[in-house]
């Protein structure tokens, strides 16, 4: 080698020494953070979020040191970018919101991290702690006894969809009592038909304004009257644990009966085939309804004014029926997942439960401390001012976020608008007076775990057979019940396959009350 | 500097006169062509404006009108549907669930669409895919800004004609958005209008036409979609009426300008289609010319670069065209003259040439006498060194004389007798073919003709003819001719030969011409004894001893004593042997300069005597052995010996009247002041006064020994003019030479007195 030749070694010699004490100096020093992850993120279609700008996670990444890359994809595309992810090869460290099949991810293909037992280990204390105290961990443990996923689940204990409110003023001007049977009732309509409650002098009154076809606004929670807790999957486990179908009951018949009679006496409007909410809440807001049903009365599409005159009114109960809604329960979405090719499962984890920390956690759901949320003297937190235009996805991620509160957590811990505690209270009501469904049907249809081919042919037999329902729902209604409608209505539900919809889900049920 | 004082403005150069024309024509023929591009581009960019705009509310009108067919087809569709089927809900609502379900995919395949309502002709409902209500109920919850709900109710429940209700905002739970502002179309349900079974609603949100307007260009623009009166819908930009808008552009025109609030404004229509809509677009004006003058900027910057190479190219080209009048002007302008302008200059120039020209003809016409007078004794002097140079100054006085063949012809002239000098009037005038002048030789009282002829046998009837005309006026005069020559240099041998000859008129008298060589052959005798002797002092000159010439002279004149010889014979004899001795002589020269030329032949040919004739052979020998000295002697010449020299050139030149200090300095080989500073310590005066003496003491013999007029005297002494004559004769003795001929002459003066020669005038 020549003198220039080992000149020019010794100065490489020595710019690699420098570089590589320069690096050893940058990893020991403070600026910076330790891990850098990358995260598949949902977000809502119609909402611009910038998260690797949000101000929440900058607060996330000084608590914990971990830096989080967001890829942003909005719901439309969300499926197929899921999708994409893990067939390409390089998946993220991290997918938050949005969903996530982790049957197919998780215990077919393995590329999902089991967080049980991280948990175990002592990982996520903040998230494993109320997880554990909800009870709710069957919701979340995929059929190999895995969990998968962080849930997200926002509970506020509702437990029923639509509660009937009855015109209270109505009920005053004609010195009535809230109806508590199927008679009772019965015969109100008929005075507000007939009573000229509103006292225009007219027979213009309303008795009853229902919608068609779902549980809030529709005519399905007439049919808990007669005992008959029909929902918009048909779907209920009965009292014995059998999966049934509810067009199938004989109920679902002598509830058409009552309507019919309701609707020749002109007690219901005609319109509830085939009018739409918007023109539901206009002839509700027009203050001529006796009775009707829905999620709430305040902070909805009902006018203050209008809502004020109405009561809320439990089911009444048919002759040789107990009434029984749909209940409702708090169904826990997909939160967050580790992939197998997370980078530092740790950071990752320490990272997600900061968040579920409950400053934080409530911070994330509605903003800045001493901003938007401020934090009372009892030690709950209180929502103070609810800025318009999404402005909070500015800072933080709301609904985007991660977020895990139980109802008796929840209630601990925030103190809810008015509106919601009106709903709560309406839950409480429905609740203490027994007249919801002991199972609710939610296990079947949102909790049981189906397979991907379980769901697909439940849901062509689900739109086969709510044609048939509603049609003959439409003809019982308004041309009567008859023998032979009944009869027909059976032989149609049988040949679109009702047998084995139940059967499904009576599989599916079994499956995962076994387990 | 400009002279502001003068008060009168100094004219432009001929260069800022080119260069400002030019550049004025440079600047008016671009300005023209940027006017007329200008005038294209701005109709180009107006035209390609409109047509944009055209363009882009055919796409408007294609993509409103696909709406209004979807919206039609779809009315149409639903109408033509077996499973729909017109039903009234108070009697069938059943009927409404189904039918629901049927407008499902209707509504989807018009997505344009925010709503549709579907209305059957006797029923008091309306449907959607989602909803249905009365139509009481759809009029009061959909609170339109500008139409009545009982309007909106009658168009419902109309007969179904396609009716647009104008975008206005539409105030309705029903409708998405706050207060959103919709087009409403009223289409009727099924393929004819007149048995449409009901009315279908399709509620456009204004913002469907507002992403159609979007794709205007940049700048603040006005679009319109006109039915019929009313404005459709519209983005507006520009505060303006509508109504101007709609108007039509008149003659088909595509737009029209029109002005608003003291503002023009461009307005570009589709016209009226389908349905009763038009469409427009208006513009505002400033924008239109932004655009004009945005296309404009590089035709200008072309039109600066081609003005400015054009200011150059004027620029050189006037440079180059005047540079040529300048010279012309600078060459015609006088000196020390005050520059001026350089037409002005070569006007004033030209005149002065013209005039002077004119002068100078008048002058040359009259001297032109003088001037060939001069030349024939130039000539037979044998002055020119070459032929070529004879034929150039005998051109110069007007004379041909390049011919083959010469003679001299002597006349002798009868007194009071105006002989012709010229060639061209009786009675030479019939000889066209011979050139020649004549010039008087006052000593023989006779004319000298030099003629020149390609045809020998001329020239002796020429002079036959002379002898002719002067027999047929005085009865005897005398006419001989030489023989005849060819060579130029021979001219004073021609000279001797006819002088010879006329010198046998005493003998023969006038009745023949007398001919040298009829002459001469008559002293066949005593020519070889004569020649011989001249042969002698030939060879006694060649070799330079004076003693053996002076006795070859002394043999030559005792010779001619003894020979009794007749005075012609004497002559012939004479004038060979001067013939024979000025030629050789000059042979022998080696400056090739004849030597003749410092002899005046007409002198070496006067004498009349034995003695004479000695002493003119001797001086002239001696003169010949002194030029043969000096040649030999190869150095500078002796001052003192050459202004004797000059003396005698002088003393045998005077009469010469182109003698000058130049030329004699020039013949001699030295300059003109050393000839004036040599000359005047020789002799004590300038050679100018020198000559001027002599040619007053030959006056003074000429006024006083001939008859001569004055102007002839002053002929002979060497002046052209006789005014100069007369005014060098007054400064040499005091008297004007008329003065001195009455002085000198013992005849009384004229008894009138008052006959002043002319000359004196």
């Amino acid at each position: 080698m020549s003198n220039r030749g080992r000149f020019l070694c010794v100065l490489l010699a020595a710019a690699l020494l420098l570089a590589g004490c320069s690096a050893r100096n940058a990893e020991e020093g403070p600026a910076g953070p330790a891990v850098s992850l990358t995260a598949l993120q949902y977000e809502l279609e119609n909402m611009a979020v910038d998260f690797n700008g949000l101000w929440f996670y900058q607060r996330m990444e000084e608590q914990t040191g971990v830096h989080v890359d967001f890829e942003d994809v909005k719901d439309s595309e969300w499926e197929s970018s899921v999708s994409l992810a893990f067939a390409r090869g390089s998946m993220p460290d991290l997918i938050l919101r949005g969903s996530l099949d982790v049957e197919e991810y998780g215990v077919s293909r393995h590329l999902l991290l089991p967080l049980d037992e991280y948990m175990k280990k002592g990982f996520l204390p903040n998230y494993a702690r109320r997880l554990r105290e909800s009870g709710l961990e069957d919701q979340l443990t995929a059929s190999d006894g895995h969990m998968y996923q962080l849930g997200f689940l926002i509970s506020q204990g509702v437990n029923t969809n639509g509660h009937f409110f009855i015109n209270r003023k109505w009920l005053d001007a004609l010195g009535l009592p809230v109806p508590e049977t199927v008679e009772e009732l019965t015969e109100t309509l008929r005075s507000f038909r007939n009573g000229d409650p509103n006292g225009n002098g007219l027979r213009d009154e309303v008795p009853m304004e229902f919608t068609f076809d779902d549980n809030n606004t529709g005519i399905y929670n007439l049919f808990s009257f007669f005992g008959l807790p029909l929902n918009e999957e048909y779907v209920y486990v009965d009292g014995e644990g059998k999966v049934a179908f509810a067009p199938e009951s004989s109920a679902f018949a002598e509830t058409a009966a009552w309507l019919n009679r309701m609707y020749r006496e002109g007690l219901l409007d005609v319109d509830f085939i085939s009018q739409g909410s918007n023109i539901w809440a206009a002839k509700v807001n027009g203050g001529n309804t006796g009775l009707f049903s829905y999620w709430r009365l305040g902070n909805t599409a009902l006018s203050p004014e209008v809502a004020g005159m109405y009561q809320v009114m439990l089911p009444v109960h048919a002759a040789d029926h107990r009434a029984c809604l749909p209940r409702n329960m708090d169904i826990i979405e997909f939160g967050a997942a580790l992939t197998t090719d997370c980078r530092d499962p740790e950071a990752a984890l320490r990272w997600l439960d900061a968040q579920f920390e409950t400053e934080n956690m409530l911070i994330s759901q509605n903003g800045a401390l001493g901003d938007t949320l401020i934090r009372r003297e009892d030690g709950r937190y209180e929502v103070s001012y609810v800025p318009p235009d999404n402005e909070l996805y500015r800072t933080v991620p709301v609904i985007c976020g991660q977020f895990f509160a139980p109802a008796e957590y929840y209630a601990g811990v925030y103190v809810p608008a008015a509106h919601r505690q009106e709903k709560a209270e309406y839950c409480r009501l429905y609740g203490e007076a027994g007249v919801l469904e002991e199972v609710s049907s939610k296990y079947l249809t949102a909790v049981a775990p189906k397979t991907a081919r379980e769901d697909s042919r439940l849901t062509r037999l689900k739109a086969k057979l709510k044609t048939i329902i509603d049609a003959a729902l439409v003809t019982m209604i308004t041309q009567g019940v008859t023998e032979e409608n009944t009869a027909q209505l059976q032989r149609q539900l049988e040949e679109a396959g009702s047998r084995e919809y139940r059967q499904i889900y009576q599989e599916l049920y079994d499956r995962w009350r076994g387990e | 500097m400009r002279n502001v004082g003068a008060g009168k403005k100094r004219k432009l150069s001929i260069f800022m006169r080119y260069a400002l024309s030019y550049m004025l024509v440079v600047l008016v023929l671009l300005s023209a062509v940027v006017a007329y591009l200008y005038r294209i581009t701005e109709r180009q960019v107006r035209d390609n404006l409109v047509s944009a705009q055209i363009n882009r509310l055919t796409r408007i009108a294609i993509q409103q009108e696909g709406y209004i067919s979807a919206m039609l087809n779809t009315a149409e569709e639903i109408g033509l549907n077996p499973h729909i089927e017109p039903f009234r809900y108070d009697e069938e609502p059943w009927k409404a669930y189904d039918l629901q379900l049927q407008l499902v995919p209707y509504t989807s395949t018009n997505p344009f669409c925010d709503q549709v309502y579907l209305h059957f002709s006797g029923d008091d409902r309306m449907y959607s895919s989602a909803s249905s209500m009365t139509v009481d109920l759809f009029a009061e919850l959909m609170r339109y800004e500008r139409t009545d709900p009982e309007e909106l109710k009658a168009l419902i429940q109309g007969t179904g004609r396609l009716t647009v209700l104008p975008a206005q905002r539409v105030v309705s739970n029903l409708v998405d958005g706050s207060e959103p502002r919709m087009v409403t179309f009223v289409l009727p349900l099924g393929a004819h209008p007149g048995t449409s079974k009901g009315t279908m609603l399709f509620l456009l949100k204004e913002s469907t036409y507002q992403s159609m307007f979007a794709d205007a260009i940049d700048g603040e623009i006005n679009t319109y979609i006109f039915s019929g009166e009313e404005v459709l819908s519209a983005t507006e930009d520009l505060e303006i009426s509508p109504a101007q808008a709609r108007e039509t552009p008149e003659n088909g025109a595509r737009y029209r300008v029109f002005q608003e609030n003291g503002r023009s404004y461009l307005a570009v229509s589709l016209g009226r289609r389908s349905w009763d809509l038009s469409y427009a677009a208006v513009l505002r004006m400033e924008d239109v010319n932004s655009a004009v003058h945005g296309s404009l900027r590089g035709t200008l910057a072309v039109f600066l670069i081609l003005a400015g190479v054009g200011l150059l190219l004027a620029f050189w080209m006037a440079r180059r065209h005047a540079k040529p009048i300048r010279d012309i002007s600078d060459l015609l302008a006088e000196d020390g003259a005050e520059r001026r302008d350089e037409l002005q200059q070569i006007s004033t120039g030209i005149r002065q040439l013209t005039r002077r020209n004119s002068e100078l003809i008048s002058r040359l016409d009259s001297a032109l006498p003088m001037q060939r007078h001069d030349f024939v004794f130039r000539f037979m002097k044998g002055r020119f060194r070459s032929r070529e140079e004879a034929v150039a100054a005998a051109k110069a006085v007007g004379l041909e004389i390049d011919r083959e063949y010469y003679a001299v012809i002597l006349c002798g002239v009868p007194e009071n007798w105006d002989w012709p000098l010229e060639l061209n009037c009786p009675p030479f005038d019939r000889f066209r073919e011979v050139t020649g002048t004549g010039v008087e030789l006052v000593a023989l009282k006779g004319i000298l003709y030099l003629v020149f002829s390609d045809r020998p046998e001329q020239l002796p009837e020429l002079a036959e003819a002379a002898r002719r005309a002067g027999n047929e006026e005085s009865g005897g005069c005398a006419t001989a001719i030489s023989a005849l020559h060819r060579d130029f240099s021979e001219a004073p041998s021609a000279y001797l030969e006819a002088a010879t000859a006329y010198d046998d008129r005493f003998i023969r008298g006038g009745e023949a011409v007398l001919s040298y060589d009829s002459i001469s052959s008559n002293v066949a005798g005593i020519l070889p004894r004569a020649q011989k002797i001249t042969h002698a002092i030939s060879q006694a000159l060649a070799m330079g001893s004076r003693e053996q010439l002076d006795s070859r002279i002394s043999e030559l004149l005792q010779f001619l004593k003894n020979s009794s010889m007749s005075p012609f014979a004497f002559r012939m004899i004479y004038n060979d042997v001067i013939d024979t001795l000025t030629r050789s002589q000059a042979a022998a020269l080696s400056s090739g300069r004849d030597a003749r030329e410092f002899y005046d032949i007409f002198s070496l040919s006067s004498c009349q005597s034995i003695d004479d004739l000695d002493e003119l052979l001797r001086r002239l020998c001696d003169s010949l052995l002194t030029d043969a000295a000096r040649e030999s002697a190869d150095a500078p010449a002796d001052p003192e010996d050459e202004m004797d020299q000059v003396v005698r050139y002088m003393e045998e030149h005077f009469s010469d009247p182109e003698i000058s200090m130049a030329a004699i300095a020039e013949s001699f080989g030295i300059s003109t002041t050393r000839l004036s500073l040599s000359f005047k310590e020789k002799t004590g005066m300038t050679p100018l006064e020198y000559l001027t003496q002599l040619r007053a003491q030959r006056a003074r013999e000429l006024l006083v020994g001939t008859d001569l007029t004055i102007r002839e005297i002053s002929v002979q002494v060497g002046y052209y003019d006789s005014g100069s004559f007369i005014r060098r004769f007054k400064q040499v003795t005091g008297e004007t030479p008329l003065q001195y001929r009455r002085s000198q002459s013992p005849a009384p003066a004229p008894a009138n007195g008052t006959e002043a020669p002319e000359e004196e005038k």
